[in-house]
């Protein structure tokens, strides 16, 4: 899939862990984790609001669009 | 009411039926057989009863109990699906079996009440005087009812399936 998720960059970049963030958007750090991989179908915009709010950032730092992915 | 509560009810009332049916059909049975009375099976011929031998008492008991016992099917699988509905597993993949063969075992029921008759008549008036035998065929307006509620749950059973394709994609959103 071309969006791919930077979160793995942003949490370091904050100095924050992902059980912290987990906790914080109230989701479990399984499901943290598979949303750090990439490994979901898609982000509700309340999840995307919590996690940008706890990490003072913009949805466009979090996901991003890689054409090269797209043509391969 | 909540569907937990109301689930349970219905769970524990189809149990009963699961019970109530068949005794009721032994008890009808054996009241039929000692008075000598098909009256007592809803069954109205104009039997000679001294001329009934015990295969045709046994076709009679035998034919009447395959639609029964399909009904008795019908509500064990509806005892599971409001068992599971009572645990909150609406779109659960047994939730969905069990209402595929309540609604199956229900149109089996109706199906099976419909054939049976012109069979249980040939099989009860066989040994009839000539010109007193019967072959009925029977198809009343409680059937095609019956028929239709279990064609509305084999819709139901589409809409649980898709509900459950949509709860599932739901899971894969965070």
């Amino acid at each position: 899939m071309p969006i791919k998720v930077c979160l793995d960059q942003i949490l370091a970049k904050r100095n924050v862990t992902s059980k912290a963030l987990a906790e914080h958007v109230g989701i479990t750090t399984a499901n943290m984790s598979l949303l750090k991989q990439g490994k979901v179908k898609g982000i509700r915009f309340a999840t995307l609001e919590s996690i940008c709010e706890f990490l003072e950032c913009q949805p466009g730092d979090i996901l991003i669009y890689d054409q090269d992915e797209r043509e391969s | 009411m909540t569907i937990s509560t109301l689930s349970t009810g219905l769970y524990r009332a189809s149990w009963a039926l699961v019970c109530f049916i068949p005794a009721s059909f032994v008890f009808d049975w054996y009241l039929a057989i000692s008075q000598q009375d098909l009256n007592e099976v809803q069954l109205s011929y104009e039997v000679v009863y001294g001329n009934l031998e015990l295969w045709q008492w046994s076709a009679g008991v035998g034919l009447t109990a395959l639609p029964m016992l399909a009904l008795v099917a019908a509500f064990k699988y509806l005892s599971h699906l409001m068992n599971e509905f009572s645990q909150g597993h609406y779109f659960s993949l047994p939730a969905i079996n069990y209402l595929h063969r309540f609604s199956t075992w229900l149109l089996v029921s109706t199906a099976l009440g419909i054939v049976i008759v012109p069979l249980l008549s040939v099989a009860l008036t066989l040994n009839n005087p000539v010109g007193e035998r019967w072959i009925m065929v029977s198809l009343e307006s409680d059937d095609l009812y019956a028929a239709l509620i279990a064609l509305v749950f084999f819709v139901v059973t589409r809409i649980l399936q898709e509900g459950r394709r949509l709860d599932m994609e739901n899971a894969e959103f965070i």
